[in-house]
This record gives C-alpha cells, structure tokens and sequence, in this order.
C-alpha cells in the first residue's frame, strides 16, 4: 500500500500582474507519495474549486521534464530538491507526512509574474530570435553527411542543445542572470560547423538581447547549473565569455 | 550575417554586462598581481631593517617605475570600483522583488554573495593604508623616521634631526621603512585594523581569484573549475597569511625595534 | 462533401516532381501581399512558418504555450526515419514506402506515402544544415538505429531527444524570422473557431489567454498544425494541452475529419499508480531491442517477479512471434499485453502492467553496456516509479500515444473546406490505420518543410480572394459564438471539476472505444457520452473570469469539445466493421487472435462532415487503391 501524508503549503498567489501578492497558507490531506508534485497541485486546485476558492496557476504542459513549461521555486530552489528534475518530475516521496512545503514563481524583472506561479518568459524567445539560429533557409541541397563532424564535437553540442529553456537557472541566480541559458544556445551552435558563419556576430547579439531583458550579470556563484534540470554545465558560461571575448577581436 | 545589423565592437563592450564583467576581471589581474608582489616584498621585514629599507629605498629611487605602477593601480582600481557598482546596480535591477522564503543556495558561498561588502572595505582600507604608510598623515610621528649614511662605516643610521635631513645629498638619506612599520604595529589599534581588514580581503579574494579564472574562461570543465577555485583559496590564504603575519609578527614582538 | 484527393497523374515515382512542375506559383513579389494564418508551433507548424516567411509571405503564428518550443513534439523521443541508406541495409524510399503503407494496414493513400519517402531524405539535410545535433559515429558521420519492428536502420536521432532537438532546429529558423519581422508570433493564444466566408476559410478566432481577450483575424490562407487529439482518453501520452479544440471546430465549419477511431496505442509507457494520475510517460520503445516482456503463467501470481521461476513465466511476444519477438509493432505489442491482463495475469498492485526484464541483457551485456543504452530511460523510470530497473524488471502497459485521424486532406494537404491546409499530427495523415516508430516526426517536418511551401503557392495564385478586414459580419458572427460559450461555461458555477469530466470520459473511451472495440461497447459509449456531456454543461465548476490567465477555463473550452468529439470516434469505430492497425474490433480477428482486415468493404478512408447541432454526421468515403504495393495480411509471426 502507498503511503499517504498531510502537507502544509505556503503558496505565492498573485491575481495578476499588477496586483500586490502573498504567501498564503493551505493545508492539504491524503497526498500519495507515488503523486507527482504538479498532481499534488492539482489536487489542491481540485479542492479549491470545490471550496468555491480561486486555484493556483502554475505552467506545465508535457510533465515529463521536457517542454520546459513548469516553473517554481520550491522550499527555496527552483524545481525542488532534486537534482537534475523538473518539478514535474519531482514526486512526493521526496516529503513526509507534516512537511511544510513553499512555492513561489521564479523572480526576475525579465520573467515579470502574469498569475500565481505563472511568469512570462518571452524573453528567452527574444534572445534566440536575436541571433540563436543558424541563417538556412529551407531547401539546402547539401547532403546530411557531407561534413562529417567529430562525435565529441557532436556530443558536446548534443549536451548544451538539451537546454528546455525553463529559466530555473535564472531563478536560482542570485543576480537573476541568463548566461547559462544564453551561453546553452552559443555553445551547442558553436560546436558545430554549421555554426561557424555566424559565430561573431550571434554572440554579440544575443548577449545584447539578453542585456536589453533586463538580465543580470554573472558574478559565478554557479548555483545556476546546479539548479538546472538538464545539468547544463557552467562551462556554458565560460564558453559565452571566451566567445564574447574572441568576438570582441576578431572579424567575421 | 544575412539578415540582421552589424553589431559595433567597443560600443558593444563598454555597454554589455560581459563586458563590465571582463572589466571586473583584468583589472582584478593586475590588483591581485599587485597584492602577491606587495606582500613578497614586504615579508623582507623578517630580513632585518637594512634589507627592508633597502629595498623602499631602491623603489623610490625609480621613480619611473614606481609611478607607472601606481598609475596602473589607480586605474585599475577606479575601474574595478567603478564596474563592480555597476554590477550590483544591474544585478539589484535584475531582481526588483525578492524571494518571500530565503533561498536555498547549493554551491555558492557568502564571500562570493557579500563581494561588494568585502570590496568597499577593502577599499577603505586601501585608502586607510595608503595615507598611514605611503602618505603618513594618521600617524606622521611614526612615518617621519630617517636613516642616514655613515661615510666612514657605509652604514645607515637612524636621525631625527631635521635640520641635518635637509641639508644632506638625497642619496645620503633613506626613509626608515623598518621603523615605521614596526612603529605602527605596535599600535594595538591600528594592528587590529590590518588584522580586520585582511580578513575581509582574505574573503574578497577566496572568490575573486577563481571568479576572475572563470570569466576570462580559463575553467574549462568541471575539474579544470574545481582546480581554479582552490587555486584561488590558495593565493588568497597566501597573499593574506602573509599579510596577517606582519602585524602579529610586532605584536608578539617577534619583529622589534 | 468534395473528397478529390487530386493525386497527379503518372507513376508514382513521378508524381509529386510533376505536381510540382504544373503548380501555379505566386509571384516573389507578390509573395508579401499575402497573409497566412499558421496555428500550431510544432514540428509541422513552426517548419511551416518559416519556410513560409523565407519565401516572403506574411505569417500570423499562434500557440497556446507561453513559448513556440514548447510545442508537444517537444517531448518526442525515439527518432525520426529517413530513406537515407546510410547503413547501406538495403533501405531505400521504396522500401520505406512500403513498410509504411503494410504498416498502417492499408488505410493510407499510396501517393501521399511515396512523396513522404522522397522528402524524408531532404528532411534530414535540412536539419543538419540548422544545427540539429543528431548522433554520429567515431568516424564524424550519421548514426542510424532500427525502431520499432523495421528491419533497417534508418532511424535518425538525438539522445532520448530527437523531437526536442528538431523542434529546436525549427522553433529556430521560427525565431530567426520573427526577428526579422516576417513571422508575427502570438503565444498564449488559443484558436476557437475558424472563419469561413463565402466556403474559403479566412480566418480564426482566438482568445488571448492572458487577457482572455477574444479577437479575429483574417488572411488569405489558414494553416492547421494544431497536433493529435489522444486527450480524449484522458490519460494519454500527449502534453497535457494537446487538445482537439482547433480540428474540431474546423469540422464543424465544413471541413471533413478522416478516420478519427484511429488511434495508436504504445506498448510501453508507465503504468498508471492512482486515481490522481494526470498523465502517462512513455518508455521509449528501444528499450524493447534488449528487454524481454513476460508475465506469470499462472493467474494471480502475487509473487515479487526475482521469485518467479524462469519455467514459470511466459514470455508471450516471443512465443507468439517467433521471428519479431520482442519487437513486434505497436499495435501488436499492445494488444498482447492487454490480452494477458485481461486473463489475470497482469503485475503490480493494479494487475494491469506486464515486465520489460533487462535481467538478461545485464547478464548478457554487462550492466555498463545497458547503462550506456538505456541509462538516461532507467533514470527516468526510477524518478517515477521509485524502482530500481537494474534489480527489478520494469513494469509496463500500453498507452493512448497518437492519433492517425484527423481532418481529411488532398495531396496538397487541403481539407474540404478551401483555403484550410492541416499540417502533421493534426490531418488524416499518411500512416493509414497504424502509424510505424519514428514517422511522425518525418511526416510534420514533411509537410512543413517541402509541402505546404509549394502546395499553398498553387492555391493562393489561383484563388480569387476578395479583401475583408476583421470587420466582416462574419467574423464578428464567429467572435460572438465564442464569446457566448465562454459567458455560458462560467456561468454554470456547478460543483464537478473539469477534469472529473474529463476523467469520466477517458475512462469511458479507454474501456469502449481502446485496444479492443466491440459494436456492443461502443454503442454503450455513444450513450454514455451524451450522459455525461449533458451532465457537463449544467454542473461543470469553471472557477475565475475571463479577462484573467484562466487555465480552468481553457481546460473546459477543451473538454467540451472532447465530450463532442469522442461520440464521432465511437461511431466511426462503429462503423468500421473490421480490425485494421490500431482499430480492433474484438469481433473481426483470426483464429489466433491477429486483426482481421475487410478490404472487399472498408479499403476507404472515412470522412465525417458536419450536419448541424443535434443532426447526426453523414459519413464519406475516399476509396484507397493499391496499384503498387500489393494488399496483403500483415504478418510478424
Ligand atoms: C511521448 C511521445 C513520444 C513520441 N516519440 C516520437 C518519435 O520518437 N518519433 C516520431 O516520429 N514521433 C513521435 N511521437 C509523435 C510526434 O511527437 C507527434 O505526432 C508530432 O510531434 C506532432 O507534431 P505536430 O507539429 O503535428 O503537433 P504538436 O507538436 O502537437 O503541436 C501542436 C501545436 O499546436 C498548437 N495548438 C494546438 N491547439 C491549439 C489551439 N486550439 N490554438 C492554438 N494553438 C494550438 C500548440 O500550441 C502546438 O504549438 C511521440 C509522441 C509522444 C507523445
Ligand atoms: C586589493 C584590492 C582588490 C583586489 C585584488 C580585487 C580583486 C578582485 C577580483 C580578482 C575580482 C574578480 C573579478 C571577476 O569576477 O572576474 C573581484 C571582484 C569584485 N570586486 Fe574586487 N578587488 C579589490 C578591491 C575591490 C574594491 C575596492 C571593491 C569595491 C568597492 C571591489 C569590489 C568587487 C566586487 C563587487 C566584485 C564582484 C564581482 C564579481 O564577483 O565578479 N574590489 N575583485
Ligand atoms: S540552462 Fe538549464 S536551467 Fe537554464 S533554461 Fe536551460 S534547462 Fe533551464
Ligand atoms: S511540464 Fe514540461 S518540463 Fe515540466
């Protein structure tokens, strides 16, 4: 038999964007410890909505870890405890019976708060669109196998291409910054030689964007990639700096 | 590029938050060079006073040198003052509400959360320092110490008698670095001062160095990360064990007049 | 209801390259007084949109996430097939074409199959050239694994990741032209009806889910990438707002929905552990090249499975298919897995889960060769579950996973409403009855890359479009029906929740209108769905207003139409009086249980054309003919 538990919750509900918001306190019985957290949250809006109470906002979509949609800082870290898991994959075995649980939205003036735990995060979209592409457009003739590129190349950009741009980085930032993310996109393209054309241009670009978001600046604490789901690494951050710097000197 | 603008160079740098980050980290360069070399020379104190003012005389006698140098400090400090409030500016504005429950951080520490603290600190001390020792306007009774060249045994002895000071060659006259440093450590006050803020520099550079390593990009991966950053507790501990020692060395009476 | 699929003229090698000659092209300078509507950010609608805004047309692009990349292909995991020939396995579009169509037990239109094999090849050019980061050998090039019961290796991959990583390569080339001002992107909105004028469709109307503004929008073409409809069980593998809203009041706007009883079930996914259980995950298949699927032999075995003995199991997939095994398609897979729990001797504290056993493969491989393979899966599974799957096997059942129907279109992925093009998941498709591992993923990037670029080109320069503004009665006729339905959910203030609703149902078409269909279940079906519709519009608890982000609200926009539209399932499967791919009629099967196919009766696609409230839709049919691949019973024994 699964073991059920009662959890006491302190959840940041906010009605909309330029409404004041609160910590505010339920409590919450018969939680199974097989739930996923995002089904314990519906739970609770399920017994809101029949108390006749607004239910709590929050994102998601796939809950599996992949769409990047959820978002909350759970008990003080954004997606909860877990490493490497997104709170909608985080599962309530993790807690036990009388735990006190808190949940807030991510905060940063970039990622402003639309509902409860519901933040906007439009602007990951405008760094990307700044120059986080490669320019082909469709129709290349060129076969798939003509340039060989190297597994460990190929497997590096695999790994910063696994970024499902959900933000926790910027949330756990103590400067709210985006370099993990920014230096994600950077460092997979870069990896590449399809990447290379545009190698100076798209990192000057995109770190104007993400400057012009409202992001802060790294001063490494490197609690972004120990929060992020997809343990992107911090050389992700270091490769945006080497990259800056290199595009600082040199020409296309 | 096909189809979006050609972004500028330097414009870019001076705007961007890489850029003052890169600010932040060449000039920490050259100050935390600076400090490794100032705490190098200054351990010639255990040397004995001919050794140590010896040395202050040789480096006021090149005054090119000395000059250019501080030139460079000054800068690079004014710079690195300049970016670091900056930063905060920036990475304050970055975050307008705060989180309602205190974070749970997993890997950073307080010296890298309290940077600017330490840093505003250190530069009071700096400037503390700067007007005790180089200035000597606090205590200008211990900086006002002369040594004098015996002609006839080549060796320097200490005079007070001003009049005499200003008669002599210069090259027959030496600031007794020795004594105003031992002078001024005898102080209990002023020994704790140094103490205190060589603490908190001790906490400006446990992070500093390692931070600088990473935003020039020189910590590829995580092992190459983990090296630097005991690279840099290392050069902190020694930068300010060295310094720590100096007024402790007095203090226990180990350095004497 | 019009269904000339105007398949061109010729040998099938050469149809799509002739079509492509006698299209009608649009002046490159015409191209941006054009206006084209593209809802749906997925592979096959952000493919679209940009391939459309490169060619200089102007997009409106919308969807109901907060971000184009978030868009449900997200989550695809496996891989994505082209007739490449890499391995030199003997693979080639041909074959590839064949495989699809025997695949998808003959339900699906040859021409449109053959043209998915040719572009399969582009596809994969295409996405390296964006920086997609498929797997490569030491030797720099591209890596291929076998999926789901082919005997070649043509799939390609990235990681567990492959749908993320085109995505990305897309929602890219997406983003690059929303920079350059040729793509109006609209996230968080979400398209309510369509807008037809004069019988061409010109329009949408949209809520926008921040605001919960309602406003409508004109232009010359409206593109439909809008994704599957599995939801309707509830439970299913899909994002938890994939939804058939879009399709659904397109069908009720004239255009035809093709086959919608045809749904793909997947054989591995995680067992369902509570009532609370909001989704399934799926396992990817691969774990099926090394794992071994086997119950007990005896009936409610209650024993832990390492206490099971080896003769005392029954590792049916390999008794019943000696040659494929473990690795027989999906539709196989799970039906068999179905048919021994319904036996009772299915595992884990529901009894309705059988094990994937990896305890040979580790003896076999070593467990760091299974770790290698499967590790990031067996992370996955242990996140989950809370089991360890390298000590104990994992436990497994099949699951909703896509839907093969959707709204009918021609060759030129038109439906039957002119000037609606349906893109990917979202048309009838081209995987006929059942889809094979690792195609829809080639068929959306197909039809958003290299079709609808050409096919919507040939509309547009031969429509006569007059110009109407948002103004036109029309719209505000469409935007006043959708404004009354918002006003009428949030007015009932009932006290059952939408997903109870929405529950119920699931439960209702997982048991009557799943694996196993009878005519006596499904005709309970079609009167329990009304029941519970009926009971959803005078009790359904919708919290919040409308000029608010209001996700109950949007949820019970989704449900409504989920209640609508699993009663037009459950009557095509009615009335599909045979077994084919992923529809089972319980009554039509073979002596040893295999799926009976009626070629004599049912060889057409079934198209339902709406007939008005109340009225019960008219069915059509497209006759499909096999003149290069010759009908056969699909046989994996
Ligand atoms: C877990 C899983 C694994 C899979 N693995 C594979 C695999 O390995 N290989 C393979 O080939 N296939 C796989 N598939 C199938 C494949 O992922 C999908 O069929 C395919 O991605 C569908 O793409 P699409 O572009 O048609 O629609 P989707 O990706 O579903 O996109 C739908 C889009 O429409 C938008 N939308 C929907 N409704 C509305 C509305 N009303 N208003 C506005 N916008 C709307 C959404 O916002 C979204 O942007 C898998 C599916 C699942 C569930
Ligand atoms: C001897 C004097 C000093 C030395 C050797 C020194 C050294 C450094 C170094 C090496 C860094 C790391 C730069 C990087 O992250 O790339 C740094 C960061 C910083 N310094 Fe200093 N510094 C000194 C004085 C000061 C002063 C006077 C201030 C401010 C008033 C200051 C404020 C800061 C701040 C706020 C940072 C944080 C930026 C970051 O973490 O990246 N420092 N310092
Ligand atoms: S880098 Fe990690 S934490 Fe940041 S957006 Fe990407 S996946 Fe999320
Ligand atoms: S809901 Fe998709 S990552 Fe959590």
């Amino acid at each position: 038999m699964s073991k059920t538990m009662t959890l006491t919750l302190q959840i940041w509900r906010q009605r909309s964007a330029n409404t004041p918001g609160s910590m505010q306190t339920y409590k919450l019985e018969g939680v199974n410890e097989h739930m996923s957290f995002l089904e314990m949250l519906d739970v609770l809006n399920a017994k809101l909505t029949k108390d006749g109470q607004d239910p709590v906002a929050f994102d998601h979509d796939c809950r599996e870890g992949i769409c990047g949609s959820c978002s909350m800082v759970i008990d003080g870290r954004p997606h909860g405890p877990r490493k490497g898991t997104t709170a909608c994959q985080l599962h309530m075995r993790t807690y036990k019976d009388g735990d006190t649980i808190t949940i807030e939205p991510w905060r940063a003036k970039a990622f402003p708060v639309i509902k409860d735990l519901v933040v906007d995060r439009s602007s990951f979209d405008r760094i990307v669109a700044a120059g986080g592409f490669v320019s082909v457009n469709t129709g290349v003739t060129v076969d798939a196998n003509a340039t060989p590129i190297g597994k460990k190349n190929a497997d590096e950009a695999m790994d910063y291409a696994a970024c499902i741009g959900c933000g926790a980085c910027v949330a756990a930032c103590p400067n709210a910054a985006a370099m993990l993310f920014t230096g994600a996109k950077v460092g997979h393209l870069v990896k590449l030689p399809q990447g290379q054309v545009e190698r100076r241009g798209r990192v000057l670009r995109m770190v104007e964007q993400m400057d012009h978001e409202g992001f802060g600046a790294c001063t490494n604490h490197r609690e972004c990639s120990e929060a992020c789901p997809k343990e992107i690494s911090f050389d992700a951050i270091e490769l945006l700096n080497r990259e800056y710097m290199r595009a600082q000197v040199t020409n296309d | 590029m096909t189809d979006a603008k050609r972004p500028g160079r330097l414009s870019t740098l001076a705007r961007s938050t890489i850029g003052a980050k890169i600010v932040m980290a060449t000039t920490g360069v050259i100050l935390v060079g600076f400090l490794v070399v100032h705490m190098l020379g200054n351990l010639q104190i255990y040397l004995g006073p001919d050794t140590m003012n010896h040395y202050a005389q040789t480096l006021k006698g090149t005054p090119a040198l000395l000059w250019g140098v501080r030139a460079v400090l000054l800068v690079g400090l004014v710079l690195h003052v300049f970016a670091a409030i900056r930063l905060k500016g920036l990475n304050t504005a970055a975050r307008p509400q705060e989180y309602a429950v205190p974070r749970r951080y997993r890997v950073t520490s307080s010296a890298a959360r309290f940077m600017l603290l330490s840093g505003a600190v250190v530069l009071a001390f700096i400037v503390y320092h700067l007007l005790h020792f180089t200035v000597g306007v606090t205590n200008p009774a211990d900086f006002n110490l002369h040594e004098v060249l015996d002609v006839a045994t080549q060796t320097w002895v200490r005079n007070d008698n001003e009049q005499l000071l200003a008669k002599l060659p210069p090259e027959m006259v030496r600031h007794d670095v020795y004594s105003m440093f031992v002078r001024g450590f005898t102080n209990p006050l002023i020994a704790g001062t140094y103490v205190v803020a060589q603490l908190l520099l001790a906490m400006h550079l446990s992070h500093a160095v390692a931070s600088m390593l990473h935003t020039l990009g020189l910590s590829k991966g995580t092992a190459a990360r983990e090296r630097n950053i005991n690279i840099g507790r290392a050069i902190a501990a020694v930068v300010v064990l060295g310094n720590l020692s100096f007024p402790i060395a007095v203090q226990a009476g180990l350095v004497h007049l | 209801m019009d269904l000339n699929a105007k398949i061109p003229d010729g040998p099938i090698e050469g149809k799509w390259d002739r079509h492509r000659f006698e299209m009608k092209l649009v002046n490159p300078a015409n191209k941006r007084k054009y206006n084209i509507i593209v809802v749906g950010t997925g592979l096959a609608g952000a493919s679209a949109a940009a391939s459309l805004a490169e060619l200089g047309y102007n997009v409106d692009c919308f969807c109901f996430q907060d971000s184009p990349r978030r868009a449900h292909s997200i989550a695809a995991q496996g891989g994505i097939n082209a007739a490449k020939n890499y391995q030199n396995d003997g693979d080639s579009i041909y074959r590839l074409f064949y495989d699809t169509v025997k695949g998808g037990d003959f339900r699906a239109r040859e021409a449109n199959v053959y043209r998915l094999a040719q572009i399969s090849v582009n596809i994969i050019d295409q996405c390296v050239a964006q920086g997609v980061p498929f797997a490569r050998e030491y030797g720099g090039l591209l890596s291929n694994r076998s999926f789901g019961g082919a005997q070649v290796s043509r799939t390609f991959y990235a990681r567990g990741q492959t749908g993320q990583q085109l995505l990305l390569g897309a929602y890219q080339a997406l983003e690059r032209q929303i920079g350059a001002g040729k793509v109006k992107m609209y996230a968080r909105h979400e398209m309510l009806d369509l807008v037809v004028i004069d019988g061409v469709a010109r329009g949408i109307i949209t809520r926008d889910l921040v605001t919960g503004e309602t406003r409508g929008w004109v232009g010359d073409a409206v593109v439909l990438a809008t994704g599957g409809y599995g939801n309707v069980f509830y439970l299913s593998t899909n994002a938890k707002g994939s939804n058939v809203t879009a399709t659904y009041r397109a069908y009720k706007r004239g255009a035809g929905f093709g086959n919608p009883c045809f749904t793909q079930i997947h054989p591995t996914c995680i067992p369902v552990s509570g009532d609370y259980q909001s989704k399934l995950t799926l396992m990817s298949e691969s774990l099926r090249n090394d794992g071994r699927v086997w119950v007990p032999k005896q009936k409610g075995d209650t024993r832990r499975p390492e206490q099971i003995p080896e003769d005392e199991r029954d590792y049916y997939l390999e008794r019943r298919y000696p040659s494929f095994g473990n690795l027989v398609p999906r539709d196989v897979a799970s039906r068999a897995a179905k048919a021994v729990c319904d036996e009772g001797r299915g595992v884990g504290p529901s009894k309705m889960a059988v094990y994937l056993d990896f305890a040979d493969a580790v003896r076999r491989l070593g467990q760091n060769v299974v770790a290698d393979r499967y590790g990031n899966l067996f992370e996955m599974y242990e996140r989950i579950t809370g089991e360890d799957p390298y000590k104990t096997p994992m436990r497994i059942f099949p699951a909703v996973h896509y839907t093969m129907g959707g709204l009918w279109v021609d060759y030129n992925l038109m439906s039957t409403v002119p000037g609606l093009h349906v893109l990917g998941e979202a048309n009838f498709s081209d995987h006929g009855a059942n889809r094979l591992g690792a195609s829809a993923l080639m068929q959306g990037l197909a039809d958003g890359y290299f079709i609808i670029p050409y096919t919507i080109g040939n509309y547009l320069a031969q429509a006569k479009l007059p110009k109407i503004t948002v103004e036109h009665p029309e719209v505000q006729r469409c935007l006043a029906g959708v404004r009354a339905q918002t006003t009428r959910l949030l007015g009932i203030k009932g006290r059952t929740t939408v997903d109870e609703f929405h529950r119920e149902l699931g439960l209702v078409m997982w048991d009557y209108c799943g694996m196993g269909r009878t005519a006596e279940g499904l005709k309970i079906a079609l009167q329990k769905i009304p029941e519970i519709r009926a009971r959803f519009w005078s009790d359904v608890a919708v919290p919040g207003a409308n000029e608010e982000l209001n996700p109950w609200l949007e949820k019970a926009g989704r449900v409504a139409d989920f209640l609508e539209f699993g009663e037009l399932m459950c009557l095509d499967a009615l009335e599909r009086n045979e077994s084919c791919g992923g529809h089972f009629r319980e009554e039509y099967q073979t002596p040893d249980g295999e799926a009976l196919r009626d070629d004599a009766n049912y060889s057409y696609a079934a198209v339902w054309e709406y007939t008005g409230e109340g009225s019960a839709p008219r069915l059509n049919k497209e006759p499909l003919e096999f003149k290069n691949v010759k009908l056969a019973t699909r046989s994996y024994a």
